[in-house]
């Protein structure tokens, strides 16, 4: 019989405090704009794009605007076209995010 | 948190834990042929209840305390978790479905030895994709478990599960780890099913372990019903959990609940 984890039930508390928890989803870098913006199209844990935002009808979901998080800027992570990526997304607003971890790119195939 | 530390087995207590897992092993090789459509999960359940008591047993699921207050100890012997349902379902009496996949977890006290394993079989004919996913999850335990090895870290059991899983395209539950036994069915450490390679406790020879990695096709979120036990992925996809006993040996890790033939 599985365990339920002591990790996950931490970090349940803590969401529990704050107000709004952050969406977390991986996303592939389609763009790099000024101002290390860039565009980040957000991919499901199947490896299929995943459509955040209902009601638009485009075929293809639309990306995301994210922005590198301060820790990343402060460490000199460069991300560019192509890389995997974490993205934070607050719930309020599913068309922006920040970047706050680029991934080893050995998932992508 | 992973109170306390990890008590580690001599030789003889292997061999009482090993007693335990191969009745174990037989209960859930009976069960497993008796999976077919129209079959309940309750039948199921009497399947392992009266194996294990008729062998000298004590089915050790019915009546764990719940994790959560207000929710009753758990009602089965065995867990019988069907299609969406990651964990942790409460046999009743609806049927099984042609095309249907089902978990069946079971815990075994022998001699005050616990053991415990679990596995998931398809209903007659199912499509590819869960047959896709039973085979991945399947593997993934037999790397976790040739992960386990003398000087190994824990992170090496999680990563050998979360590579494999993920590179399939499918995703780790990270809600529900493994954990160790011995004398009783939980005890540390916890053993997640993902992590970093080289990370964690070391683990020392005696180390017994229940490994067990749930795989979900979709999303690795988790949702519960409302009978506070049954665990399904939250996005409705299909899931499976293999799960054996494993003590860690000086030569390699020793499987104590290995099914004869499989």
């Amino acid at each position: 019989m599985a365990q339920r984890s002591a990790r996950e039930a931490r970090t349940a508390d803590s969401n529990g405090k704050s107000k709004s928890p952050m969406i977390e989803v991986e996303g592939e870098v389609v763009d790099t704009l000024p101002n290390t913006m860039f565009l980040v199209r957000p991919i499901g844990p199947n490896g299929k794009p995943l459509r955040l935002v209902t009601g638009s009808d485009e075929d293809e979901p639309p990306a995301i605007l994210a922005h590198l998080s301060g820790r990343m800027r402060l460490r000199f992570i460069r991300v560019g076209v192509g890389d995997r990526v974490k993205l934070e997304l607050s719930p309020y607003d599913l068309t922006r995010g920040r970047i706050t971890w680029r991934l080893r790119n050995e998932r992508v195939e | 948190m992973n109170a306390g530390s990890v008590n580690l087995k001599t030789s003889e207590q292997i061999e009482g834990m090993r007693a335990s897992g191969r009745l174990l092993a037989r209960a859930l090789a009976l069960v497993e042929e008796a999976v077919a459509p129209g079959v309940t999960t309750d039948e199921l359940n009497t399947v392992a209840d009266e194996y294990i008591r008729d062998h000298g047993g004590t089915p050790s699921f019915l009546g764990v305390p719940a994790a959560a207050p207000g929710i009753a100890p758990f009602p089965g012997s065995i867990c019988a978790s069907t299609n969406d349902v990651i964990v942790h379902g409460i046999p009743s009496g609806n049927a099984l479905q042609e095309g249907d996949i089902i978990g069946i977890d079971c815990g075994v006290i022998l001699d005050g030895w616990h053991s415990d394993s679990a596995v998931t079989v398809a209903v007659g004919e199912v499509d590819d994709e869960a047959e896709r996913l039973i085979a991945v999850t399947r593997n993934a335990l037999d790397a976790a478990v040739a992960a386990a090895l003398p000087g190994n870290r824990l992170g090496d059991v999680g990563a050998a599960v979360q590579g494999l899983v993920e590179s399939a395209g499918f995703s780790v539950v990270r809600r529900f780890v493994g954990h160790g036994i011995g004398k009783a069915m939980h005890e540390p450490p916890q053993v997640p099913n993902f992590g970093a390679a080289g990370s964690g406790a070391v683990l020392e020879v005696g180390t017994a372990l229940a490994i067990e990695p749930m795989v979900n096709v979709g999303s690795p979120d988790v949702r519960f019903d409302a009978d506070g036990w049954t665990a399904r992925s939250a996005d409705g996809s299909l899931s499976a959990h293999f799960e054996h006993t494993v003590v860690v040996g000086a030569t390699g890790p020793i499987v104590l609940t290995q099914r004869a033939g499989a």
